[in-house]
């Protein structure tokens, strides 16, 4: 046999000997080209749920986007911090999320958090994306940070402005004195569009010491014809109970920061009636929304409130982006070049700021459910 | 498709054995993991045995004090009493951390530790409490669920009693120690609720945040009731894992370890199996190289001894070791190659040794090979020096090459072509080409074999035989015009005598009679010479030694030559018998004298040499009038000017001459002569340096006895009576008169029937008869046998001018019978009658 004979198939041997080993240690010997997101926010402590529910909306997401070949063809691996409720840790979290190669960050779930980290963010120029903070003041900045949540002034002014439609003259704000960045400027915006002539009560309470019997006979002393609460779902559930029980026709408004299903469960009998607003619709009929819900209820027992479904879109915003200008130093610029964007329940804008622009619609619970108002 | 063996065998032992420790490994491989397996399930089956067992002990055991509890808020006691020994109680059980009384419109009715802003609050639709009811009679642990209460995540044990419906805060943080020994030991679990939220986790912040874990595609089947086990891709790790509902806490538990660890064996055997694939192919190369060299090898012998033989070279060896089917082989090629060369030296024998030309060539006309009689033929110094020409240089006309071309492309070959060639020195010569096409099948080019027979010989001999039968032509033409001439001559002559004897005194008539005879005389020399060369003449043949005559005429010859001339003889040392006439053999050497002293005016030597030579069948192709047998051969040479070539070919014609008086009957005669004693002649001439006849006659075996017989002419012979029988009325006539003359009574007959019808009669008493040899009713020796059969004693003489068969008349002679030549004097007559009387 001649030499060239034995070499070919020595090579060829050789050859089919280093596919196999190569196939076989192939995940090792490629680096990841995966698509990092950071998300941050509160999962556990204190009142983990909005954080759990922007982490389970943007991981739907996330599955679905994967299971579709990924962004350009490229994995979306999704690294999530949990802020515990603590300023400190959040910035620990940007950072090692920076670290990890996230082109983009995810949260945080609050207003407050989101002011306090906004001068590091920047600092960092790192394109943070917060699904729910949206008080007015983060809003009309030129800066890193997006919300894709409309602002406070948009449903604060849309519930003082259905406030003072059904005839609302006097109206107490009992307000969450730990999230002032938020509930200050909720009811600063209600007031601005449901008119200053009319009587309004301010009474701030501190969610980890407040008594709510006693808080909601305090209200109830004001005799106001509304009551707007601006704090999260189970200090919103504890004083609408203990206010119904005091005077079960008492007009409610809540803040959408408690827009959830999660008020329903713990107002138990109580929660006919509560007056919300938010941009969601759960009664939506659109098949995207539908299906979407369906897939969450399916993955996570529960259904979506407001900061899954902010979460969810956030995504596909990031993906719609990339797929654009795969560029991740110029994602800020390509979403607010694209700047509309399709949501659950129909397009969304950004604007030039970053900020989200969407409609509001006032929600009331009914039968257990919250229910468009327009809609009757 | 090729494949050599060496290939083939090189192949197929290295697939077959990395196939071999391909599946070996790859079977041990499935067979541990199968092993694996089962045990590693057992072991987590053991493991959560173990853990749901101390799981439901603890709940039980933290359930003992609820019952006291239940106990205290049913007793009579005040309500701050009440509080304070449910709070004593709550201390010493660290795990509950709050107890929520519902009445039945899902109202709080009370909660330890007390919060007054809790009562009434409504609870109908909590998760937990809907879910309570559901499991009214068995002890369940729920959630984790935020509570309302202290928005904290808490596990909750539902107690339901007559009156109340009683939640037990709980903290499962005693699970943690429980997560941890098995971390520990280096497993690796986790638990569910039945949405897929983790509860525990050996990363415990997992569970704190809730996170689930529904997507993992071994949850969800976990989560319906599927143990597994599994191999899960959980956060970039590959985990084997077992699943199993724990019924109390409605929770499902997963065990396992990282894949790896679980398999490590697996993973051994996966990673020692790629250094003992890689081993193993290293092996099999090797092991297959030296197979395939082992079966290559000798294969690689017998093709270059193969090539041997294709090349021509037979020198072969014999394998004598290795495997008995390549010794097999190498016996039959040795074999083969001896009968290959046995053939190939009879082929190449029959080529080389061809007397014809054999060329090959290409189809372009370039030479290929030509055989020795090619070289020989076309004058080439060598071989080399013919190869590579091409044929179109070795005809004479480039048109003809074409032409042959041509026909060969049209009818595949030609046959006997005759055409003009061009030897190595442009002489030219005639010769006969056929050529046919080769095709081997392993060869591009078709090969043309040209075959060429050299046609000078040929050519020079049909020359020969045309000069030969041109001879016969004249001589049969001369011979008769002999005969008639010599019968004229004989009556005039006749005549003459008769007018001799009447008017012997009268001198103005002897004087015209002795003019006739004169003539007559010189009439009977060149009828002689006509029948000579017509070969029609009597011979009178004797034995005799050439080189004994050659030496008695030798003074003879001299005295004919010049003095500037002179002769060399050279006789043969053994005697050269050959049975001729002398008379006419000494005028064949005296014409061949003259001729070459009139060929050396400037004088020269004459060469006479005698030998005795074999002709053979191969000699008589270049000579076709020649004879087998055994030959004295006289040459006769002279050193004149030499006779042309297209001179030589007519110099035996009847009156051919270029000298100014010749006759031109020298040389035909002496080749009439030479052919009547049964031999040949030929001539060898060069210009300038001379010419050679040789002469060829049948050796003979004794030598005559040259005792002569004297004969008496004093014989009486008048009045003997004569029969005389002449078809030639003139003839018959004159020699009636002439034998009357001589005092015969003479009985003349022209038919010869007509003489036997009256010698029937008279036979006794005709003393001899004179027969004419030819006559046309009855031939002379025909009418001869007869007179003897009537009369045996009667004497006769044969009348003969000339012969159409002179072997007919030699016979004659040899029976004793006497001839007499025409025109016979009256004295001839006289001396033959009275020699045959005398006998």
């Amino acid at each position: 046999m001649r030499l060239r004979a034995r070499l070919i198939i020595i090579i060829f041997l050789i050859s089919v000997v280093a596919v196999v080993t190569f196939i076989s240690f192939k995940d090792k010997l490629i680096p990841s080209r995966s698509i990092k997101i950071g998300l941050f926010v509160t999962l556990t402590g204190v009142y983990p749920d909005l954080g759990r529910q922007i982490r389970d909306g943007a991981l739907l997401a996330v599955e679905e986007i994967n299971k579709n070949k990924g962004i350009n063809g490229r994995q979306v691996d999704l690294i999530i911090k949990d802020n515990r409720y603590n300023f400190k840790q959040a910035l620990e979290n940007i950072n090692s999320l920076i670290e990890e190669g996230s082109i983009v960050l995810i949260g945080p779930a609050t207003s407050s958090q989101a002011m306090n980290l906004l001068p590091i963010i920047n600092e960092k120029k790192v394109l943070t994306i917060s699904p729910s903070a949206s008080s007015s003041l983060l809003t009309g900045k030129d800066d890193y940070f997006i919300r894709v949540r409309q602002s406070n002034r948009d449903d604060a002014q849309m519930l003082g402005s259905y406030a003072k439609k059904i005839g609302i003259n006097s109206i107490s704000f009992i307000y969450d004195n730990t999230n002032l960045i938020y509930t200050n400027d909720f009811i600063d915006n209600f007031i601005s569009s449901f008119g200053t002539s009319n009587t309004t009560y301010s009474i701030p309470f501190d969610p980890d010491v407040v008594n709510f019997k006693n808080l909601a006979s305090h209200i109830v002393s004001y005799k106001s014809d509304a009551v707007l609460i601006i704090a999260e779902i189970y200090s919103t559930a504890l004083l609408i109970q203990n206010l119904r029980k005091l005077d079960k026709k008492v007009v409610i408004f809540s803040s959408p920061w408690a827009k959830s299903n999660r008020l329903i469960e713990n107002t138990g009998i109580y929660s006919e009636g509560i007056i919300t607003v938010d941009s969601v619709d759960d009664n939506f009929k659109g098949d995207v929304y539908q299906r979407y819900r369906k897939a969450f209820f399916e993955r996570y027992g529960y259904y979506p409130g407001f900061g899954a479904d902010t979460s969810y879109e956030t995504i596909f915003m990031i993906k719609k982006a990339l797929e654009t200008n795969p560029d991740p130093a110029k994602l800020k610029e390509t979403i607010i070049n694209i700047s509309e964007f399709d949501g659950l329940q129909g397009r969304f804008k950004i604007d030039r700021f970053g900020d989200a622009v969407r409609k509001p619609f006032i929600l009331k619970i009914e039968n257990k459910n919250f229910v468009r108002i327009d809609n009757h | 498709m090729n494949i050599k063996i060496g290939h083939f065998i090189f192949l197929s032992f290295s697939v077959s054995f990395v196939a071999l420790v391909f599946f070996v490994v790859l079977a041990y491989f499935f067979e541990a993991k199968d092993a694996i397996t089962i045990e590693k399930v057992k072991h987590y089956e053991t493991v959560i045995e173990d853990f749901e067992y101390t799981i439901n002990l603890n709940i039980k055991e933290i359930v003992i004090p609820i019952t006291t509890i239940h106990d205290i808020i049913n007793s009579k006691e005040s309500e701050q009493s009440k509080r304070k020994q449910i709070s004593m109680i709550m201390s010493t059980a660290p795990d509950i951390k709050r107890i929520v009384l519902i009445d039945n419109n899902d109202n709080i009715i009370n909660t330890y530790p007390f919060s007054d802003d809790l009562i009434g609050i409504n609870l109908s639709e909590d998760p937990t409490v809907k879910e309570a009811k559901d499991k009214k009679h068995q002890l369940v642990v729920l959630g984790p669920n935020v509570c309302i209460i202290d928005k904290l995540s808490h596990y909750t044990i539902p107690i339901h009693y007559s009156n109340y419906l009683m939640l037990v805060y709980l903290s499962m943080d005693w699970i943690k120690p429980f997560i941890d020994k098995f971390s520990k030991i280096g497993l690796y679990v986790f638990t569910i609720d039945n949405n897929g939220t983790l509860t525990t986790h050996i990363n415990q912040n997992l569970a704190e945040q809730a996170m689930n874990i529904k997507n993992i595609p071994s949850v969800k089947r976990a989560i319906l009731a599927d143990k597994g086990p599994f191999v899960e891709s959980i956060e970039g790790e590959n985990y084997f894992i077992y699943a199993k509902k724990l019924e109390m806490l409605n929770w499902v538990i997963f065990v396992g370890e990282r894949y790896d660890k679980a398999y490590y064996l697996v993973k051994y055997i996966k990673e020692k199996g790629i250094i003992i694939f890689f081993g193993a192919i290293t092996t099999c190369l090797i092991v297959s190289l030296i197979i395939s060299r082992l079966f290559q090898k000798p294969v690689n012998l017998l093709v270059k001894e193969i090539n041997k033989v294709k090349k021509g070279d037979y020198d072969i060896h014999m394998l004598d070791r290795g495997f008995e089917e390549i010794k097999t082989i190498s016996q039959s090629l040795y074999k083969m190659a001896d009968e290959i060369k046995d053939r190939e030296y009879r082929f190449r024998k029959i080529f080389e040794d061809s007397k014809n030309a054999i060329i090959l060539t290409l189809k372009d006309g370039t030479i290929i090979n030509a055989n020795k009689a090619s070289i020989d033929l076309f004058g080439y110094p060598s071989k080399d020096n013919i190869i590579g020409k091409n044929i179109a240089h070795l005809y004479s006309s480039q048109s003809d090459f074409e032409d042959i071309i041509s026909d060969i492309k049209s009818k595949g070959h030609i046959s006997n072509y005759e055409l003009e060639f061009l030897k190595h020195n442009n002489e030219r010569f005639h010769g006969m080409l056929s050529c046919s096409v080769l095709k081997y099948a392993n060869e591009k080019d078709e090969v043309y074999m040209y075959l060429i027979i050299d046609l000078t010989e040929r050519k020079k001999l049909l020359e020969q035989l045309i000069q030969a039968q041109k001879m016969e032509s004249v001589g049969r033409l001369t011979g008769g015009i002999a005969h008639d001439f010599n019968n004229l001559l004989t009556i005039i002559y006749g005549h003459a005598q008769l007018m001799e004897l009447k008017h012997k005194e009268d001198t103005g008539i002897m004087k015209h009679v002795n003019a006739i005879k004169k003539a007559v005389e010189r009439g009977k020399d060149f009828v002689k010479n006509l029948l000579a060369f017509s070969k029609k003449q009597i011979l009178d043949l004797k034995v005799y030694d050439l080189n004994e005559i050659i030496r008695e005429e030798n003074r003879l010859l001299t005295s004919c030559i010049r003095e500037d001339i002179l002769i060399e003889t050279h006789l043969f040392d053994k005697p050269c018998l050959v049975n001729i006439d002398r008379s006419h053999f000494t005028q064949i050497l005296l014409n061949l004298t003259v001729n070459a002293v009139d060929a050396m005016p400037n004088g020269g030597i004459i060469k006479i040499e005698t030998k005795i030579k074999k002709i053979d069948s191969y000699y008589q192709r270049f000579e076709p009038l020649s004879k087998e047998g055994d030959f004295v051969v006289l040459s006769f040479s002279d050193t004149g000017e030499g006779i042309p070539q297209e001179v030589v070919a007519k110099i035996f014609d009847p009156f051919f001459t270029t000298k100014e008086n010749g006759t031109g009957l020298g040389l035909s005669m002496v080749h009439g002569i030479i052919a009547q004693h049964g031999g040949f002649i030929n001539v060898y001439s060069e210009l300038g340096k001379g010419t050679t006849f040789r002469i060829y006659l049948p050796l003979a075996t004794k030598e005559h006895d040259e005792k002569q017989e004297t004969v008496s002419v004093e014989l009486d012979i008048k009045g003997k009576n004569a029969l005389v029988v002449e078809d030639n009325f003139e003839l018959l006539e004159v020699t009636k008169e002439m034998l009357s003359n001589l005092g015969l009574n003479v009985y003349a007959f022209t038919d010869g029937y007509q003489a036997l019808e009256e010698f029937r009669r008279f036979g006794n008493s005709i003393d001899i008869c004179f027969i004419d040899v030819v006559m046309p009713k009855i031939q002379g020796f025909s009418l001869y046998e007869q007179i003897k059969e009537i009369n045996p004693d009667t004497k006769t003489i044969f009348l003969t001018g000339y012969t159409d068969n002179v072997v007919h008349v030699n016979f004659i002679l040899k029976q004793g019978v006497h001839v007499i030549s025409k025109p016979f004097s009256r004295q001839d007559l006289m001396l033959k009658i009275k020699e045959v009387l005398n006998k």
